[in-house]
């Protein structure tokens, strides 16, 4: 079973639990027959019990997915249900009173309810303040519980309504319950607030140790390497009216095309290119997603240099020392301006290029309101037995998944980086995360072959015109798994230098001072999330984990990371760098980088509903 | 303290109505699927917090049992519609449609628990305004 469907299972049991507790309540309430009550209090017995299953499955496949569970949930409803069935036994017996009973039974309940709401409103990690204010809770509601069932029965001798301040000492014990509700509920206000701005406080950039460097001055090279050439582009950024589908779309381009024309260039050129923003209202930035450029280059707006206005523009310089598929977008503002269309191919190429090689792009976008639609796609003639490299590029903001039918073949790069070794495959889907890059080889079959994309038709190569029909089976070919695919040994890294865990939940935190139920890292919402800081050189060892129910694609810039497991099995097959990866609910990914290019980079978790 | 709780019960049903009226704008709206729904998410939260109020506020007036316990019933169904939600998006595509109807339904429970609520509070008040000594 899933880590995911075990968190669901838990709070499917804690919840549960709690609708026994207050169906056992409500029976004493109405005094039903103790048959009926003994079975509710059984149930409430037997779901916190059994609660622990979840629990000890969860610890084990991490500590973070039950931290809040283990220190507050487990401990508080045992209490509280032990507590219960203390008072549950003695009504029974016809010793206690009733409204005690009811209260212990429904405090049960609140415990479980606290419990839940701790894990699936707070999520990780538990803060001091916020399991003080759970209890605060809890005990707030228990006490207006015994104080609604003290009155509700026979109301004896009242005088609550009288119009006089009465002061007498039938007042007394209300009064007290009032002043103590109060009381609880003003604490737990308080602690709230505080334990809100705590949150804002510990997001507080912290900085490194060492002189300042401005990350404008953090350029590369600006001569091509021996035999290179200097490339210069030009890309002006403006409106444009394109076709998709059957539809005219008002998009924001490059050039006036979408994807924008392709960036190329051959290992060891220097490329230089010029962004202007003709009519982009929101600004625009030149992004080079997974290329590890210089940091003044990364096109961060606020992070390495500014948004480009209209009218205005930027000079963007880099050796292309990679080959590899990559792809360049606006990095303002980025998730609208690159759905709208803001992006293009980059590819950079080996200098020796086997000829008669035949080498074709294609990159999935979504528009809102259309279907994903395959740039490149379409069909190609491809003469059989020639050399084919199709590149596929994933521009959405979730995954897509590709096949290939009609011939084998092998995956030999992932996000623009060569596996070792990768041996054929077919009949399998690749599931191509967010801003992600599979590059495929395969030696044109006569009978032709096609690409489907997310089970549909999306590109057929070949010459005959004769295509082969799409497998109907396809869609339901398994996923391939890159991490037992490709030949070489795991690399040996020595100990990292630095570790960091980020834990990505969804909870209530405060986004630009106001709480909301956001996307947590480590309990912080963007944009307060605090920088990780680490000195150049180091090897980091990240460790992700996904606590949420959404899939979180993660992309880091200026490094590639190496995969080093995912759900604690060792990555098996080839080496696996890549600067895009997609976080699926209950994973724990491992994966280490060298921090060799110094300046800010941003982890991102960009989401869509 | 009770004409307010009172009160509060008939504002409540008066937003509820509203989010039925938010979430069919919110699914006929061409933006995307969460701006579109935004003003039925934060109504969501009001309702929330209403009911909560509204079940303080009636265990600290001392009314019947029932009217707390009935406020309390609201906001856990309240509640409980957040998660129909979030469990449908993590489940995705088929069943997790399937899964969302369950979200209508429970808003037809909440219309009723509500419903319920404002016949207990209103009821108490008007016709039998509590036996005084």
């Amino acid at each position: 079973m899933s880590t995911a469907a075990w968190i669901v299972l838990d709070h499917a049991v804690t919840v549960a639990g709690a609708l026994a507790w207050f169906s056992a309540a409500g029976l004493v309430a109405r005094q039903r027959s103790a048959r009926l009550i003994g079975v509710m209090l059984s149930a409430g017995v037997a779901l916190t019990i059994t609660r622990a299953i979840p629990v000890a499955v969860l610890a084990g496949r991490g500590w973070w997915f039950v931290q809040e569970k283990a220190w507050f949930g487990l401990p508080v409803t045992g209490v509280a249900a032990a507590a219960a069935v203390v008072s549950g036994l003695s009504t029974r017996r016809g010793a206690g009173p009733a409204a005690g009973t009811v209260t212990a039974l429904s405090a049960a309940g609140y415990a479980a309810v606290a419990s839940f709401a701790l894990s699936y409103l707070i999520g990780h990690p538990l803060t001091p303040v916020a399991a003080i204010i759970a209890l605060a809770m809890i005990g707030t509601a228990a006490l207006l519980t015994r104080r609604v069932l003290t009155e509700a029965p026979v109301p004896v001798r009242d005088s609550a309504d009288l119009p006089a301040a009465g002061t007498g000492p039938a007042e007394m014990p209300r009064r007290r319950a009032l002043v103590l509700a109060g009381a609880v509920a003003g604490l737990s206000a308080a602690g709230g607030v505080v334990g809100l701005s705590l949150r804002r406080d510990v997001a507080a950039t912290e900085h490194p140790d060492g002189s300042e460097v401005s990350v404008t001055t953090l350029r590369g090279a600006d001569t091509p390497a021996p035999g290179g050439v200097l490339r210069r582009y030009v890309r002006t950024a403006r409106t444009a009216t394109v076709r998709v589908g059957s539809d005219d779309v008002a998009a924001w381009t490059f050039e006036g095309t979408v994807p924008g024309p392709a960036i190329v260039a051959q290992q060891g050129d220097l490329v230089e290119v010029e962004l202007l923003n003709q009519d982009i209202d929101a600004g625009v930035t030149l992004h080079w997603h997974g290329y590890d450029v210089p940091c003044a280059e990364d096109g961060a707006p606020g992070v390495t240099q500014d948004a480009v206005p209209v009218g205005g523009s930027h000079v963007y310089r880099f050796r292309a020392d990679q080959a590899g598929t990559y792809w360049y977008h606006t990095h303002h503002a980025s998730h609208p301006g690159v759905r709208r269309g803001l992006y293009g191919h980059l590819i950079v190429t080996p200098r020796a290029i086997p000829a008669g090689r035949r080498d074709l792009t294609m990159s999935v976008h979504t528009f809102d309101g259309h279907v994903p639609r395959l740039d490149g796609g379409g069909d190609h003639d491809v003469l059989a037995g020639t050399a084919t490299r199709l590149r596929l590029i994933n521009t959405d903001s979730d995954s897509h998944r590709f096949a290939l039918t009609g011939t084998d073949f092998r995956v030999v790069a992932v996000d623009g980086r060569d596996l070792d070794r990768p041996t054929p495959v077919g009949s399998v889907q690749l599931r191509v995360p967010a801003g992600g890059r599979y590059d495929l080889e395969f030696t044109m079959p006569a009978a032709g072959a096609t690409l489907l994309l997310n089970g549909d038709s999306a590109a057929r190569l070949g010459t005959e015109r004769g295509y082969p029909a799409a497998g109907s089976d396809a869609p339901n070919w398994p996923d391939l798994d890159l991490l037992t695919y490709g030949a070489a040994p795991p690399v040996r890294l020595p100990a990292p230098d630095r570790r960091l865990t980020l834990v990505l939940d969804r909870g209530i935190a405060r986004v630009n001072g106001r709480p909301s139920f956001a996307h947590t890292v480590n309990g912080h919402a963007h944009p307060a999330i605090p920088d990780q800081v680490v000195r150049t050189g180091d090897l980091v060892h990240v460790t992700v984990v996904n606590r949420s129910f959404d899939t979180h694609p993660w992309h880091l810039h200026g490094h590639p990371v190496l995969i080093l497991s995912r759900d604690g099995r060792s990555a098996q097959g080839s080496p696996l760098w890549v600067d895009s990866l997609d976080v699926r609910p209950g994973e724990v990914w491992e994966i280490a980088f060298r921090a060799t290019n110094p300046g800010i980079s941003s982890t991102r978790a960009s989401h869509r509903s | 303290m009770k004409k307010l709780v009172t009160g509060l019960t008939v504002v409540l049903m008066v937003i509820v109505a509203v989010q039925f009226f938010l979430a069919a704008a919110g699914a006929f709206d061409t933006a995307p699927t969460e701006e579109a729904f935004a003003p039925h998410r934060a109504l969501g939260n009001v309702i929330l917090v209403l009911a909560l109020i509204v079940a303080l506020l009636a265990a600290v007036a001392r009314m019947p049992a029932r009217v707390a316990g009935t406020a309390g019933l609201v906001a856990a169904l309240v509640l409980t519609q957040s998660v129909i939600k979030e469990i449908a998006g993590a489940v995705g595509d088929g069943s997790g449609a399937l899964l969302f109807g369950v979200h209508g339904v429970n808003g037809l429970l909440i219309v009723g628990a509500v419903g319920a609520l404002l016949r207990q509070a209103h009821g108490k008040s008007a016709t039998a305004p509590r036996p005084v000594s």
